[in-house]
């Protein structure tokens, strides 16, 4: 397996408080990871960092095992798309066209590139959108808009913030689903900061959970989430069942609560 | 189709209207007659044609093309859609300079004094905005630097006018600011091209940096796009571009704010290729309104460049407002 993303001794801090402390962690391509942990814990600042938006005070990112701040820019989009949280364009651009930002020239120059444009939209169902100004769709519609923007970057990493917060059920299924086909079959790591701890067991490879800027523990999924651990960070009680083979983690009553 | 043709009909339109702001002008002659003059070489008719109307068209050209894509980038940068050239500073700077060169006299002494007090002016209150706002990191304190700024050097101009000693004085000021590209020479047209070309190139450049900040500014950053660098460059290049507009015509204003939303439909809200749209919108705004001027009033006292943009560009602003505060 190939190192894709790595933190050494990741510290950031924002206007005097420490939003991330001493992270280490290890992302291999091909693989779909889960950030989990409740509001706060430092998911998107995390991935903030990971993308190059935000420069830790300590530590280091390395990208394909070069330090992130030695990578030249003009490369930056080939090596990693990211997703933030929400989707603010402040122009109403067609969905085309907004997919095509993610492209070198940020527009579309040739037909190969609009067929690429128009397959990105195409895997996360948003085909018949093109057209349409985003500005105009709803918010569910926006995120898989900008879901195709960074699908359509073809970076050999992806970082999505919450890519399902708006999503239907269908969708949110389908999204998880196309997120791990594209890290296990054109071998991208795929990085997505998910509340939805249910989904998360059931399609991420690893887990990684956060805590107060922590990175509290990594692993398998079922691993990871463990009943001390969701009592801990989350002050969550759950439950383990059996559906159709595998086992499901379904989070029931806060902890305190008999 | 349509955005296919918008480059030959704005190069075509801003043609027509460089022909037409050579041809008409206060002179009792049909257009016939005056290019068949200036064909046979009639010395006075050549006089007027180049110290007259080839300096007034260029830079009412090069003025409305430096107003239109800084008003455009600015737009873009600042992710507001009310944003215009002033607010980065310049124009309050060259106009304070430009009305000290008036009011100590420096103009009359040297015909050059005025627009190089303007670039002065401009060069100063630019660097100070520089300075307050490229410590921080957000575009809104970009928008407040500048709107700082611009107050400044519009209470440092009253202070002139105030302490004017003569009726005349002021009369010289008042009419300065109010803008105009007439009576002007081609001197001042080579002093003021350089940097207003120089600007132009710059801001132009920034085309695909600014077409990804339609995301937001972290979509932007993660797609390699330098926040610093470019607020840097587009300040800059909108301060050279608008501080010499400016330091030659007086400052017209919402030429720079209506042209890039009158092209931004036409171009599927592209803002790089807004920026190349707006120059042309913005160069045939200011040729249009010039001729208008011109033709308004042929026999009594011009009205100012100035007061015609803002005349027809408020009523614009005000729609733009509701429409921007409409759902």
């Amino acid at each position: 397996m190939s190192l894709a993303l790595e933190f050494s001794g990741v510290g950031l801090r924002l206007g005097g408080r420490a939003v991330l402390r001493g992270i280490d962690w290890r992302g291999e391509a091909g693989r779909l990871v889960g950030l989990v942990g409740p509001n706060g814990a430092g998911k998107s600042m995390w991935l903030r960092v990971a993308a190059g938006v935000l420069s830790p005070q300590q530590g280091e990112v390395r990208w394909w095992d070069e330090p992130l701040a030695r990578v030249p820019r003009t490369r930056w989009p080939s090596l990693i798309a990211y997703c933030p949280q929400r989707f603010s364009l402040h122009l109403p651009l067609r969905a085309l066209d907004c997919v095509a930002l993610g492209l070198p020239a940020g527009r579309i120059r040739t037909p190969l590139e609009r067929e690429r444009c128009l397959a990105a939209l195409e895997k996360v169902d948003a085909a018949d959108l093109a057209e349409r100004p985003v500005t105009e769709l709803s918010g569910g519609q926006q995120q898989r808009v900008a879901l195709a923007r960074a699908f359509a970057q073809e970076a050999t990493m992806l970082l999505a913030d919450e890519p399902l917060a708006a999503l239907d059920p269908r969708h949110a299924l389908e999204t998880l689903a196309l997120l791990r086909r594209e890290a296990h079959e054109a071998g991208r790591l795929v990085v997505v900061a998910l509340h939805e701890l249910t989904l998360a067991a059931r399609f991420c490879d690893e887990v990684l959970l956060l805590h107060e800027g922590r990175c509290l523990a990594a692993g398998a999924p079922l691993d990871v989430l463990d009943e001390a651990r969701l009592r801990e960070v989350y002050g969550l009680r759950a439950r383990r069942l059996e559906v159709e083979g595998e086992t499901v983690l379904l989070p029931w009553a806060p902890a305190d609560h008999p | 189709m349509r955005e296919v043709l918008l480059a030959p009909t704005l190069i075509l339109l801003v043609g027509l209207l460089v022909l037409a702001s050579l041809t008409l002008g206060y002179l009792e002659l049909s257009p016939l007659a005056w290019w068949r003059g200036v064909w046979a070489g009639d010395p006075l008719l050549r006089l007027v044609l180049v110290e007259i109307r080839l300096p007034r068209t260029l830079l009412a050209l090069a003025v409305g093309a430096a107003l239109g894509v800084a008003g455009a980038a600015l737009q873009s940068l600042l992710r507001n859609p009310l944003a215009e050239p002033a607010l980065v500073g310049a124009t309050g700077g060259a106009s304070l300079g430009a009305v000290m060169a008036l009011y100590w006299g420096w103009a009359s002494a040297w015909s050059l004094a005025l627009p190089l007090a303007g670039f002065a002016g401009a060069a100063l209150v630019t660097a100070l905005v520089l300075l307050l706002a490229l410590r921080g990191t957000s575009t809104v304190g970009l928008i407040l630097a500048g709107v700082a700024a611009s107050s400044l050097s519009t209470a440092l101009v009253s202070l002139i006018l105030n302490a004017s000693p003569n009726p005349h004085a002021t009369m010289e000021i008042v009419h300065w600011l109010l803008g105009s590209v007439a009576d002007r020479s081609l001197q001042d047209v080579a002093l003021v091209l350089p940097p207003i070309a120089l600007g132009l190139a710059l801001l132009l450049r920034q085309g695909t940096a600014l077409r990804r900040l339609v995301l937001d500014e972290e979509a932007a950053a993660s797609l390699g796009v330098s926040l610093p660098r470019l607020r840097l460059a587009v300040l800059v290049g909108a301060a050279l571009a608008v501080g010499a507009a400016t330091a030659i015509a007086g400052s017209i204003g919402f030429v720079g704010l209506v042209a890039p939303h009158l092209v931004r439909p036409l171009v599927r809200h592209d803002p790089a290729r807004t920026l190349w749209a707006a120059m042309g919108a913005g160069a045939a705004l200011l040729l249009a309104a010039d001729l208008a001027v011109r033709l308004l009033n042929p026999h009594g006292a011009e009205l100012k460049l100035g007061v015609l943009t803002a005349l027809v560009g408020a009523p614009f602003f005000l729609w733009r407002v509701l429409a921007v505060r409409a759902p």
